[in-house]
């Protein structure tokens, strides 16, 4: 079905159509709530949190860019809510002022699978793998990150720094072990 | 840009990050889409209700409705305004109203000549004081009862004073007995009277209590089935379609039905006809007013072309006539009546309109059949029957010599029987909410009377009725 059509259908809140828009997005969706949180269920709920959210603000979308890239956005912002909001993770997201760190002009070539590499950066701290995902995934500006979350643009960016550092050096580490058979691929 | 290229490699990676989600996710996403869109529901429904209360509330008790009314509120409002008013006490109005209050003023102006019976009547206080302070949640029987303390404790009560010389020549009469030392009758007679006070107030506080009670009891049970209900309504699939429906128009009796005016002959109704002992009053007409219904109904498919509904409705009816100036006084009523007459009007100089209303709670059942092939604007024939029942009325009846209106209900047949057919174009039939929409007649099977003004009279009403449907999709 053309997703014109699609989206009309589901303003119609027909639910067939609302089956296929959630069949259509929820697995690359899952996808990127799973970068923000700890746990494959905790990404599930914020899917679900998301989708609820999709389905009733549907008339909000004024069709002036991708349907998908609007639902990406929800999905962030619900996850950051979910971060903000769940004990869990709220202590963990608490950013202490450093000091600028230089982001380091290290190149490596990423030569693992996407879910590999989700992994690692959820084995980042909580508040560094929110700052790379919000930076170097969805390419939101320092200053944009800095509002989003209630820090300095100062903070995000040494956050971001050190983040790249640690997540640079893990995909190394990763990648040799790999290389030399240490690791299969999942 | 060396360092963007990390970036774009890990975002061009992750970009092909899919995950399927488990099943349960797709289920809570749509139990809660469900519960959003029902509370939206809900809402919507809410909200119209509250209009047509609104708007039902605002036409019964605008002031163009019954001009005698706001007459009589105003004198009221003016003589009340002329008399000096005590602090504390409640409203003139409601004085009048509560023949237990003048009940009171008696006692407390019997209490002012006679320090004997004051030991007696604050011991009743004390003794109903438990009860009074541990029941609060009545304020204005609550102000009541202060005030009636107020006035038994206080002997010297300019008020007590004012009311008794006002009253009636009965608690003056009772007062000068006392006077004449008959002490004995006086106190159990007063003893009486403050306990049947003090006792009706609390049979009145319980009832209202009770009635209050009840009410929450079975706003309660009713919110509890339908929460049950609803539980039940996600998991099974609904073949009853709930609607609420709205009609307008015009009621009438006898065969005008859509006349408006008078006719040029009823301009005599009013003046005196025959001679004698023989001479006698006609009534004005009565002329088509506002009617309308408003209503919930369940509709339910019998087959692709037929539809079977039943609801609960309000069913407001008027109709209009000329009456004369209001008489204050029941004293020339003819005396078959008085038990049962409140309103008097007289028929000479007709010159005011009268609203007579009806309210009336009404259960319709109707089966709709489609007469065309268009599925996009389906065409209905509608024909039903309805029962209906008189929830209240101030309707006047009239009585040709001497030429007076009054009001008595118990000449109208409460419970109703009645037929109605419409036709109707269902507009968005394949959307969430069908909205039906056509002309609509309704004829009262019964008589709305078998005596009085309404002798043998049948309602109609013609108008517009629209519904709407919730239909799930």
């Amino acid at each position: 079905m053309d997703q014109d059509l699609l989206l009309k259908e589901c303003l119609k809140r027909r639910p067939e159509a609302q089956r296929r828009l959630y069949d259509h997005f929820a697995p690359s969706m899952l996808g990127i709530c799973f970068r923000y949180t700890k746990s494959l269920s905790d990404a599930e709920e914020v899917l679900q949190e998301g989708f609820i959210k999709v389905f009733t603000r549907l008339n909000q979308f004024k069709g002036d860019g991708e349907l998908g890239g609007w639902i990406r956005k929800i999905m962030v912002n619900t996850a950051l809510n979910f971060l903000k909001t769940n004990q869990k993770y709220r202590h963990d997201l608490s950013f202490d002022e450093m000091p600028l760190h230089l982001v380091s002009t290290e190149n490596p070539e990423v030569i693992l699978h996407a879910k590999e590499l989700a992994e690692l950066i959820r084995q980042l701290p909580t508040g560094f793998q929110t700052i790379f995902n919000l930076h170097a995934v969805e390419g939101y500006k320092h200053l944009e990150i800095a509002s989003m979350l209630g820090i300095s643009e100062g903070t995000s960016r040494s956050q971001y720094a050190r983040a790249r550092v640690l997540l640079i050096e893990w995909i190394e580490k990763f990648s040799l072990k790999k290389q030399s058979g240490h690791y299969g691929t999942k | 840009m060396e360092q963007n290229n990390f970036e774009k490699n890990v975002q061009h990676k992750l970009d092909e990050l899919k995950i399927p989600p488990s099943d349960s996710v797709w289920t809570n996403v749509e139990i809660q889409i469900g519960k959003k869109e029902k509370d939206r529901r809900i809402i919507f429904m809410l909200f119209f209700i509250l209009i047509l209360l609104t708007g039902g509330f605002w036409f019964l008790n605008s002031p163009e409705n019954n001009p005698y009314e706001n007459k009589q509120i105003s004198s009221i409002k003016t003589k009340d305004a002329g008399k000096a008013t005590p602090p504390g006490s409640i409203s003139g109005a409601v004085n009048k109203q509560d023949s237990s209050f003048q009940k009171t003023k008696k006692i407390a102006g019997i209490n002012q000549g006679n320090t004997y019976l004051k030991g007696f009547t604050q011991n009743n206080i004390k003794r109903f004081r438990p009860y009074s302070e541990n029941h609060t949640g009545n304020k204005n029987i609550q102000k009541q009862i202060n005030f009636i303390k107020q006035s038994l404790i206080k002997p010297n009560n300019n008020y007590s004073r004012e009311a008794i010389k006002a009253d009636s020549e009965i608690s003056l009469d009772f007062e000068n007995e006392l006077n004449e030392k008959e002490y004995d009758i006086a106190e159990i007679k007063s003893k009486n009277e403050s306990e049947n006070i003090e006792s009706s107030l609390q049979n009145r506080m319980s009832i209202d209590r009770f009635s209050k009670e009840l009410k929450v009891q079975k706003t309660t049970r009713k919110l509890i089935k339908k929460t049950d209900t609803s539980a039940k309504k996600t998991s099974e699939k609904q073949s009853w379609i709930l609607g609420i429906t709205l009609s307008g128009g015009t009621s009438s009796i006898g065969n005008n039905s859509l006349g408006r005016n008078y006719p040029l002959a009823d301009m005599n109704a009013g003046a005196p006809q025959g001679g004698g002992a023989y001479y006698y009053y006609t009534p004005s007409a009565i002329k088509n007013s506002a009617a309308f219904t408003a209503g919930i109904l369940l509709e339910k498919n019998f087959s692709p072309k037929t539809k079977f509904s039943l609801g609960i409705s309000y069913r407001y009816y008027s109709l209009v006539n000329k009456v004369g100036n209001k008489i204050d006084s029941i004293l020339p009523a003819p005396s078959q009546y008085l038990y049962s007459s409140n309103n008097y009007y007289t028929s000479v100089n007709s010159l005011h309109s009268y609203r007579n209303n009806f309210h009336y709670l009404e259960l319709p059942v109707s089966v709709k059949f489609q007469l065309n092939k268009n599925k996009r604007l389906p065409l209905f024939w509608n024909a039903g029957i309805n029962i209906s029942q008189l929830i209240s009325s101030n309707a006047l009846q009239f009585q040709s010599n001497p030429g007076l209106y009054y009001n008595d209900n118990s000449l109208i047949n409460k419970t109703q029987f009645g037929l109605s057919t419409g036709l109707s174009a269902t507009f968005f039939s394949k959307g969430k909410r069908a909205f039906n929409i056509g002309p609509y007649f309704y004829y009262g099977a019964t008589k709305l009377a078998n005596k009085g003004l309404y002798n043998k009279a049948h309602f109609t009403f013609i108008g517009l009725r629209t519904e709407i449907l919730f239909q799930k999709k």
